[in-house]
């Protein structure tokens, strides 16, 4: 295969964060990986949060042809989204028992879908620091090297390191979406982080070797000639 | 005849009954209960999507109350509890909400409405 057909680092990287992430989501929280339109707020109903995660821009400061290898600084977009609705004690409410003072009690308590989307996307951006910047997880998922640069297996083992300067920054809420009977708090964040990319260039797709011409002869037989007249049989001389 | 007082009792009444006689509860802050009042009620809207221009429609319950029936005055963040039907074609099973409280209702003196805005509630 050609190595323009290979994943380059930033690729291994983007899969590694993915999985890494999706390991702790459970039902904490959703994880799309993926750039996606518009979502309508039922969606994010039932699980309340979730977090898209994708690959969204990079650099290569010192990287320049005449180099092997260059520095690849990543950035990878999260992009937190809450809903919630608001909260009572339905049943006091519900209840013909109760009394006004009950009624009173049970309202009072009430919480608006503002105060708990808000500590909603808090717990999400704790839960993401946690993941990402907890030093087990220096390395996003990704293997250290050994010296002949194959991934270590043995985590008491120590390598070359893949990832380095790992950076959680720019977090910032949205302004609220006031759509609809359900409260939807956006906010984002970017993951910056370094990578070593190796040019090992492409092997352009070709039948022949560059440099060398070769001449095709086509001779169709006559079916007088051919022995099966039913096929048609071609001779080819080839010559450099 | 006073115009305006007809408008903001009858008027609204006569105009609240064709289609829209929804039955509504209401739980006030002070703990008391209001029953049997009739609302107008929408159950959504449509919108344009400012983004693609797309026509959307907004799950965005919108009841409109007379404002000579209720027996408390509803201002901008009180903790109000609506029991209304979610299908109109079902007005007899009636659902408990609660204001939007980050949302003013929209009221006027003149006409004698007030559009109060029900949230999506959980039990606590």
């Amino acid at each position: 295969m050609s190595t323009i057909d290979t994943q380059m680092k930033f690729e291994e990287l983007r899969d590694s964060v993915e999985s890494l992430v999706k390991s702790f989501a459970s039902t904490r929280f959703r994880v799309v990986t993926e750039q996606k339109e518009s979502s309508g707020a039922e969606e994010h109903k039932d699980l309340k949060r979730s977090i898209q995660i994708f690959y969204e821009s990079g650099s290569f400061p010192d990287g320049t042809s005449s180099k092997r290898e260059s520095t690849h600084e990543i950035t990878f977009q999260i992009e937190y989204t809450a809903t919630a609705a608001a909260k009572v004690d339905l049943n006091a409410l519900n209840d013909p028992e109760s009394t006004a003072s009950d009624i009173l009690t049970a309202l009072a308590a009430s919480q608006g879908a503002g105060f708990t989307a808000n500590r909603s996307i808090d717990e999400l951006r704790r839960m993401i620091y946690q993941i990402i910047l907890d030093p087990v997880n220096s390395q996003l998922g990704m293997s250290e090297l050994d010296k002949n640069g194959a991934e270590i297996t043995d985590p008491l083992v120590c390598g070359a390191k893949q990832v380095s300067q790992v950076r959680l920054v720019n977090f910032r809420k949205n302004a609220p979406i006031a759509r609809g009977k359900i409260f939807v708090l956006t906010a984002s964040e970017q993951l910056t982080c370094q990578v070593t990319e190796i040019t090992e260039g492409a092997t352009p797709i070709a039948v022949a070797q560059p440099g060398i011409e070769l001449n095709h002869e086509f001779n169709t037989k006559s079916d007088a000639d051919d022995a099966d007249p039913a096929t048609f049989e071609i001779d080819v001389t080839t010559t450099e | 005849m006073d115009l305006r007082k007809h408008i903001a009792t009858d008027g609204i009444r006569l105009s609240m009954g064709s289609g829209f006689n929804i039955p509504i509860n209401l739980k006030y802050p002070s703990g008391e209960t209001q029953t049997g009042l009739i609302a107008q009620v929408l159950y959504d809207r449509f919108a344009e999507d400012p983004e693609t221009g797309d026509e959307i429609v907004i799950k965005e319950t919108r009841i409109s109350l007379i404002k000579a029936d209720l027996d408390e005055v509803i201002t901008a963040g009180d903790k109000l509890a609506i029991s209304y039907p979610l299908d109109p074609a079902n007005p007899t099973v009636l659902t408990t909400e609660m204001m939007d409280t980050d949302r003013a209702p929209i009221d006027g003196a003149s006409i004698g409405f007030i559009t109060i805005f029900p949230f999506t509630t959980e039990q606590i």
